[in-house]
């Protein structure tokens, strides 16, 4: 309220010229509109919305003062000096807290009675308002000075705002981002992420899937840094991410959230899920349910089947958590979207991969007792070696249909040339 | 926001405000638009493009512009600028490790001249996941307290679009402030 005079009648002209564009505009859409104009309707709105504070101005002046003062009384309480415990904090905090609250209010009130205001009043209260506001920010600078904003792990020796000017140089930025999140992840991996593996290598880790369904564990998973190793986690979990594997294999039940995999290498990867997105990955096969298509970013050489693994359990497991209900049961794991390949032909990123086929090699089966991958191929021997045991049996029962049964087995030898 | 803008919105016949949802990809950007619109949120995929829906709430239209948060596709981000009312910024709270890059990007959406004048609501979503973070955690892990926000209405919400915590308070707070600063005088 300190400007002069002058400055003061330069202000009040122009914002009168505005004023007046506003007031010519306003009547030409008016006059548009008929009497029905849609301004008539919001306000009515407004009337109903407001209906509590009543439509006079010196009843808004009045209400708007005492909130008004009454906020900067509560704010005159705190003393202008840097609150040092906690519980001072605290208290000037929620006193600060409570008076920009007061001050939104303010302006909301403002705005729901500004078309029954005259322009002066609605300015003024806006100012009023905005004061304040700067009136709490200054006591809020003065009181409860605001932390320094630092990364913890970055504390020990590293200037923050050197490494933050100094972000072209990428190599350096890269290494101390990978060191601090390494200290970042040992730190607090317990609470982080309910189930995590992380710099593992050589490792088997199984974890059958829980019986009962009411046991699945539902919460979120990585796996992190590991090479050589086989991961059997036959569990439901909300969301899974891989991150950094390097020649794995990886069978999961199922995931009720995405499916995150990146920095992947030459592993196999078997889920059931939402959705799967992968980046940064090179030779994997994903042997997959899914009730979206993958999208994969910066990789190549990926192949995609389907889920074709078998547990104890399974069918109760899907069941339960009603992934086959979602997109009638169909699987999306063939419609896969290549964000680096625009084109319409199809992306050379990835492959899509014949499971029934066994030359894919699915799976090394001797590496697992937990699963059972269903090829064509096995379905196939199961069920010669059903049909000779039939045979067996019949021979043993009836010794006269041997030479019939030979006949046969001559034909069937024919058939499998 | 200018004068003439201003006069324009005085003149639409709705209250009608662009809202631009943005995050990194797997933020859950989508699921919280279709969550609010009460649509089906099982069958989501990865966003190839955008999405955009037009929801009313408490008499407003917003008109919300969902754009994929896939690296590829960010440098597009910017050819939704334009008439902003509302940046919705959606942060993955379970993310730790990408926390940095959702700072950087957010960074420069800030910088964003076009951006200048829009409302910024960030919704800290996944707070169903058991390692998500709090909101003091993520508001000081994007640097919400610096230089650059001392001059923009933001707010900060933890949400979950699986199951719909906090997305109402997020809006009601986006349509009170676009409210406050542009429907002021109609």
């Amino acid at each position: 309220m300190s400007t002069s005079p002058t400055s003061l009648l330069a202000s009040q002209n122009a914002e009168a010229a505005s004023l007046a564009a506003e007031a010519r505009f306003l009547a030409s859409s008016k006059a548009r509109n008929d009497k029905n104009s849609s301004v008539a309707r919001i306000r009515a709105q407004e009337k109903e919305d407001n209906s509590s504070s009543s439509e006079s101005t010196p009843a808004f002046l009045q209400s708007f003062n005492a909130t008004y003062q009454a906020t900067l009384q509560s704010l005159s309480s705190i003393p202008p000096t840097v609150a040092v415990t906690a519980k001072a904090r605290l208290s000037c905090e929620g006193i600060l807290s409570s008076a920009i609250n007061a001050a939104s209010e303010l302006r909301s009130m403002t705005a729901a009675c500004s078309h029954f205001l005259n322009p002066y009043d609605v300015r003024s209260s806006e100012q009023k308002v905005d004061e304040l506001l700067k009136k709490i920010e200054g006591i809020k600078r003065v009181v409860v000075p605001r932390k320094k904003f630092i990364f913890k792990s970055r504390r020990s020796g590293v200037d923050r705002s050197s490494d933050f000017f100094n972000s072209e140089s990428k190599p350096s930025v890269v290494t101390l981002g990978s060191t601090s999140r390494q200290e970042h992840d040992s730190s607090n991996s317990q609470h982080t992420y309910s189930t995590e593996y992380s710099d593992l290598s050589n490792s088997h880790t199984t974890l059958i899937h829980p019986l009962p369904p009411a046991s699945y564990n539902h919460k979120d998973l990585r796996i992190k840094n590991v090479t050589n190793s086989t991961f059997t986690l036959l569990d439901v979990y909300g969301a899974v991410r891989l991150q950094s594997l390097k020649n794995c294999t990886v069978y999961l039940g199922c995931v009720m959230g995405p499916l995150y995999v990146e920095d992947v290498k030459d592993c196999k990867i078997f889920a059931q899920g939402r959705q799967l997105r992968i980046h940064d990955t090179y030779g994997v096969d994903f042997y997959v349910h899914m009730c979206s298509g993958p999208i994969i970013e910066k990789c190549d050489g990926l192949r995609f089947g389907e889920y074709c693994i078998d547990f104890e359990g399974k069918e109760a497991m899907v069941k339960s958590t009603g992934l086959l209900e979602v997109n009638d049961g169909k699987n999306m794991y063939f419609d896969v979207q290549d964000f680096k390949w625009l084109k319409k032909m199809k992306s050379p990123h990835f492959d899509l991969l014949d499971v029934e086929d066994e030359e894919s090699g699915a799976v090394d089966k001797s590496e697992n007792e937990a699963v059972k991958v269903n090829t064509k191929a096995r379905v196939k021997r199961e069920a010669r070696e059903e049909e000779e045991r039939e045979r067996e049996e019949k021979l043993r029962n009836n010794p006269g249909a041997k030479e019939q049964a030979a006949e046969e087995e001559e034909e069937d030898s024919e058939d499998e040339l | 926001m200018g004068l003439l803008s201003i006069i324009r919105k005085v003149k639409a016949k709705e209250k009608e405000c662009r809202l631009l949802i943005l995050g990194l990809d797997n933020a859950g950007k989508t699921t919280i638009l279709k969550k609010f619109n009460g649509e089906d949120i099982n069958t989501i995929s990865p966003t190839l493009g955008f999405n955009i829906k037009t929801l009313s709430h408490r008499g407003y239209l917003l008109n919300c512009w969902d754009v994929g948060g896939q690296q590829t596709i960010r440098s597009y981000w910017r050819n939704y600028f334009e008439a902003t009312d509302g940046l919705i910024w959606v942060v993955d709270s379970a993310d730790r490790v990408r926390i940095e890059d959702c700072k950087r990007e957010l960074d420069n959406l800030m910088s964003q001249e076009k951006l200048a004048g829009a409302s910024l609501m960030i919704f800290a979503n996944k707070q169903d996941l058991a390692g998500a973070m709090s909101t003091d955690e993520i508001g000081e892990a994007l640097g919400l307290n610096g230089e650059k926000f001392k001059t923009r209405h933001w707010s900060i919400v933890a949400c979950s679009a699986v199951e719909g915590g906090g997305l109402l308070e997020g809006m009601d707070w986006m349509t009170d402030d676009i409210s406050s600063r542009i429907f002021m005088l109609s």
